[in-house]
């Protein structure tokens, strides 16, 4: 299980600004 | 039997409550803040617009005000461990010293080089290497935790390490065993990601001010979606956390679980108590009901706890007063065992000075048989494992209800900015603002379920804190702890002046 939170974590901060970015395109405030 | 004088254990706890609880004023808007200028600094790369700079500069020079203060109590900390629980350095300091060090000489020392990049490099270097030194900056101030999370992952559930009875101090074995520990992981990821929350709440309740007044509308609107998203899968990554680090509890820290949930008697399908007032004045083994009133969901904590529906769960009473049909020892026989542990210790070093040989093998035979109980040989009566229960049950269910509000206010947020309906939801941007103050207060109440959770432990079932200060007069103890008082209200007040004058001014003046 330690190994799924630490790898979670990398991916947190890398899905948060992928997903951040597309909403911004989305709502055209890039 | 040595022991120490109570007021002085508990002044030098007052005062290390006081400098952490203060330090972590400080740590999450670091941790969280970092990773969003990274991100605001990257979509500035990755435009070239200058409105991102602008933006970016903004969040941190809030970044660096804060950064300031944080670091230099952390510092004031790690003295602590020297001047006021110098019997836990040395028992533990082979072990504890190791991440604290790698920390100061790796984590912020990249922290601090790249820092200066960040700040004075703007117009010195090429786009590409401020961001490099950016995101250096983020990922050396998570390292720094990750070294300071280990350490105290290592305190609630102590591995990797060997006593030595030749200078009764704990000596490391295996770094990887304390690095990995799943006790340590959990806490990392639970610990950052809940700061994550605290930082883009920070965001966005610095945003929502904007937008209430009608100042800097487009900028606060960009600062609030990416943080809004960081903020939400941080928020539900958090509450996943959160369960593994309960599911870690049950095994390493039951007495822990028991009571942030409240639970005094153990069974089989033991339900989770949602909702509850305690009793006062309850107290262990007195056949009151421990609480007033509740709402319990059926056989939530065994699923919680064991992942599986009918595990029992062990209560407060069960491991105090032992539980034969599911193997619990008596605390009162750990200490009947450590007090011959202590006693074996003493014949060892003694029959070691008389040079006999026989004697000493002896000794340490025996010694060895109950050396893992050594630490309950220093307590004086069995109910004394119990840590304080109302502020640990208290704390805990307020930090799980603030963390539940949270993820239904970032949903909000995030479905309102989507509409690009922000700056008419007043009621909304209100709630923005004041949840990062709810935010705050549950992150600091997570320190509390942790570290009052432990008590009466400075290291879990190893050394009670009673025997890990230092012995001086109470007096040395009180007198730095009203200096820093003073000290740190003055600088607190400082940094919000600072703080609120950069707001004032905003991103203009960045």
């Amino acid at each position: 299980m330690t190994e799924v939170l630490l790898v979670g974590w990398v991916f947190l901060i890398a899905v948060s600004y992928k997903a951040a970015v597309a909403i911004l395109i989305k709502t055209k405030s890039l | 039997m040595f022991e120490l004088d109570l007021g002085t254990v508990n002044w030098a706890r007052a005062q290390f409550t006081l400098t952490a609880m203060y330090h972590w004023l400080f740590v999450p808007i670091t941790l969280g803040l970092s990773f969003l200028c990274a991100f605001y600094e990257s979509i500035y790369v990755r435009t070239g617009k200058e409105e991102w700079k602008r933006l970016t500069k903004f969040w941190m020079t809030l970044f660096g005000i804060n950064f300031a203060i944080g670091v230099a109590t952390g510092i004031i900390l790690e003295f602590e461990f020297g001047t006021n629980w110098s019997n836990y350095s040395w028992m533990v300091g082979d072990i504890f010293g190791a991440p604290l060090a790698i920390e100061g000489i790796f984590a912020f020392f990249i922290e601090a080089t790249f820092f200066a990049v960040m700040f004075f490099g703007w117009e010195r270097t090429s786009k590409g290497f401020h961001l490099f030194s950016t995101w250096m900056v983020a990922i050396g101030s998570n390292l720094s935790a990750l070294w300071i999370l280990i350490a105290n992952g290592w305190m609630q559930y102590p591995v990797g390490m060997a006593f030595n009875p030749d200078n009764a101090r704990f000596e490391m074995q295996n770094i990887w065993e304390v690095l990995l520990s799943p006790v340590a992981v959990a806490k990392f990821t639970h610990t950052t990601s809940s700061s994550f929350v605290v930082g883009s709440l920070f965001v966005i309740a610095v945003s929502s001010y904007y937008l209430l007044k009608g100042r800097h509308v487009d900028m606060a609107k960009k600062s609030i979606i990416v943080a809004t998203v960081f903020g939400l899968l941080s928020s539900l990554f958090t509450a996943f956390t959160g369960d593994e680090s309960a599911y870690a509890n049950a095994y390493t820290q039951p007495m822990k679980l028991a009571a942030y949930e409240g639970l005094y008697t153990g069974s089989k399908g033991a339900g989770i108590v949602a909702l509850g007032v305690l009793t006062s004045g309850k107290k262990i083994g007195d056949g009151q009901d421990p609480f007033t009133f509740e709402i319990s969901i059926p056989k939530g904590l065994s699923l919680l706890a064991k992942r599986e529906l009918n595990g029992f769960v062990p209560g407060i009473e069960d491991l105090v007063y032992g539980n034969k049909a599911e193997g619990i020892m008596p605390v009162s026989e750990k200490m009947a065992r450590g007090k011959a542990a202590i006693t074996d210790l003493a014949a060892y070093k003694a029959a070691g000075k008389a040079g006999d040989e026989q004697a000493k093998t002896a000794a340490i035979q025996r010694f060895k048989a109950n050396q893992q109980y050594l630490g309950f040989g220093y307590l004086n009566k069995p109910e004394e494992v119990v840590p304080p229960v109302a502020s640990t049950y208290y704390s805990f269910h307020f930090m799980v209800y603030v963390g539940t509000f949270v993820i239904l206010l970032l949903a909000l947020f995030l479905r309102t900015a989507f509409t690009n309906k922000l700056a008419e939801s007043p009621w909304l941007l209100r709630f923005g603002v004041a949840s990062f103050f709810l935010a705050y207060l549950a992150s600091e109440l997570g320190w509390v379920v942790a570290e009052v959770g432990r008590q009466p432990w400075a290291i879990q079932d190893m050394l009670p804190v009673k025997m890990a200060a230092t012995n001086i007069g109470a007096g040395h103890v009180q007198a730095t702890f009203f200096i820093f008082f003073v000290l740190f209200a003055v600088l607190l007040l400082a940094e919000i002046k600072i703080m609120q004058k950069q707001i004032k001014i905003g991103p203009e003046g960045a």
